[in-house]
């Protein structure tokens, strides 16, 4: 789980440095065309990892010397 | 209709009394307060009030335990009261008897963290270089706090707010009490043995300084440094400051500040996206404007143009220069035609024959020009050369010429 994490990050990272190539008007017109195609997928992967992020609440409950992650549940909730 | 039977005060207090002196509680408790109202007889008795945030109680401590105290009580001081409690009928309310003090002030704590403090600080435990980045955007969030607190209550308000994008992960400690370091110090090891959340938080919320003394214990700060996670604490209010705090990787003021910073917002992340899409937008239709603009110019008619442009404007030079040149050779030409008429005439004026043309003669001698009466006799034959011929003549008389 943390390397999808990680992976989340880094797609936002090249997603960032990408647009920074784009902006800096260094590239061809070839180059511009390919880092943009590229630059819209990222956006796009990183759309849906937004839209699966589930909110999420766990608790850690500790039976003798296992652990166990269960859904918490809220005093007062039903 | 039943007649309710009624009691003296006497019946009452005593009845009351004895409901007090069955709870075995009651007749021996150790009662934790601020000392209010203090009045030290003559007698050597204490009367005295115990107070907290909500409430007061009664006491009453005799000489004959009085005398035994070790120290000075004051208003103001924070003490643990050992004694009984029971119904002082005279007056009607209940008080605490009290056996003996012990003094739980701000004081001795207060010197006791200092100390800690100040020798955390040279192991170097504060130190801003070993103090860990916090995660941009943690998928899962370790909580180390009492699962029924007021401090994930408020955490998770804040969580539920922000439309999050990570899960938490709460790790149930007591937050006070003797068990509370270990359990802590066992959650911060839970969290870096399983590797599985990107940030940890530990929260508590308000207390006093032994109420929050567990996080200043000697193991928590070791805990908290040794974490390969990093670590945000949100212990108590903003004035409360335990040595976790200082060792953390970064401390929030309260819990729900703990919760602003470590979790971020899907709302966030979607604006950061969208603001790098549109900026990658904007440079891609710059360039192709840009690229437009070249096209355009070098669009076959439109070079023809520009070139027949560029043509005539040289053809209409070229005509102006040819002009200027030729008015400048003209000009010179005139200029060498005058000089040459001029020098035509002086020529001829210093020519001989100009000379012979206004009626001089040239006179000679056996060819020679004649120019001295010396080089001649009488008799001899001379030749004179005027303009339209030559006459030969002989010497009749030689006159010479007067100075």
């Amino acid at each position: 789980m943390a390397s999808k994490k990680n992976h989340f990050e880094e797609k936002l990272n090249q997603l960032t440095s990408l647009s920074d190539q784009l902006e800096s008007g260094n590239l061809s017109l070839d180059e511009m065309l390919e880092a943009f195609e590229k630059g819209v997928k990222l956006y796009k992967e990183c759309h849906q990892v937004l839209t699966d992020a589930e909110a999420k609440i766990n608790l850690i409950m500790i039976d003798d010397d296992k652990a166990k992650e269960i859904p918490f549940v809220e005093k007062g909730e039903e | 209709m039943l007649k309710m039977r009624s009691f003296s005060v006497s019946e009452v207090n005593q009845y009351i009394k004895r409901m007090i002196a069955s709870d075995p509680l009651m007749r021996h408790i150790i009662v934790e307060g601020e000392i209010s109202n203090l009045t030290k007889h003559s007698s050597g008795h204490y009367y005295f009030t115990l107070k907290d945030e909500s409430g007061k109680l009664s006491c009453v401590m005799f000489q004959s335990q009085t005398s035994q105290l070790t120290f000075k009580i004051e208003n103001g001081d924070k003490i643990a009261a050992v004694g009984q409690i029971n119904l002082y009928e005279r007056e009607g309310r209940y008080q605490l008897y009290v056996q003996d003090i012990e003094k739980k002030g701000l004081g001795a704590l207060h010197i006791a963290f200092e100390k800690l403090k100040k020798a955390y600080l040279e192991k170097g435990y504060f130190s801003k270089d070993h103090k860990k980045p916090l995660p941009h955007l943690p998928k899962r969030i370790g909580v180390i706090t009492s699962p029924t607190g007021a401090a994930i209550k408020d955490i998770i308000a804040v969580y539920k707010r922000r439309l999050p994008l990570s899960t938490l992960v709460i790790y149930p400690v007591r937050v006070q009490g003797a068990f509370s370091k270990d359990e802590i110090v066992k959650g911060i090891a839970y969290f870096n043995a399983k590797k599985d959340v990107d940030l940890v938080i530990i929260a508590r919320g308000g207390g006093s300084l032994e109420e929050l003394w567990s996080f200043n214990e000697a193991m928590v700060a070791e805990a908290i440094f040794t974490s390969k996670i990093p670590i945000i604490t949100g212990i108590g209010h903003e004035i409360d400051f335990t040595i976790a705090d200082f060792v953390a990787d970064y401390r929030a003021a309260t819990p729900s500040a703990a919760a602003e910073i470590a979790i971020i917002s899907k709302n966030e992340v979607a604006s950061l996206l969208e603001a790098e899409l549109n900026k990658m937008k904007r440079a891609l239709m710059r360039q192709v404007t840009l690229n437009q603009l070249v096209i355009a110019r070098s669009e076959p008619e439109r070079l023809k143009q520009f070139y027949l442009r560029k043509i005539e404007t040289l053809k209409q030079q070229n005509a102006r220069t040819y002009e200027t040149m030729t008015r400048a050779v003209e000009a010179t030409l005139s200029l060498y035609r005058e000089n040459l008429t001029l020098s035509k005439q002086r020529l001829h004026m210093l020519s001989p024959l100009g000379t012979l043309d206004r009626g001089y003669a040239v006179v000679k001698h056996h060819k020679q020009v004649l120019g001295s009466i010396e080089a001649i006799e009488k008799g001899d034959t001379i030749e004179i050369t005027v303009r339209d011929g030559e006459i030969k003549a002989t010497v009749n008389e030689i006159l010479i010429k007067n100075r």
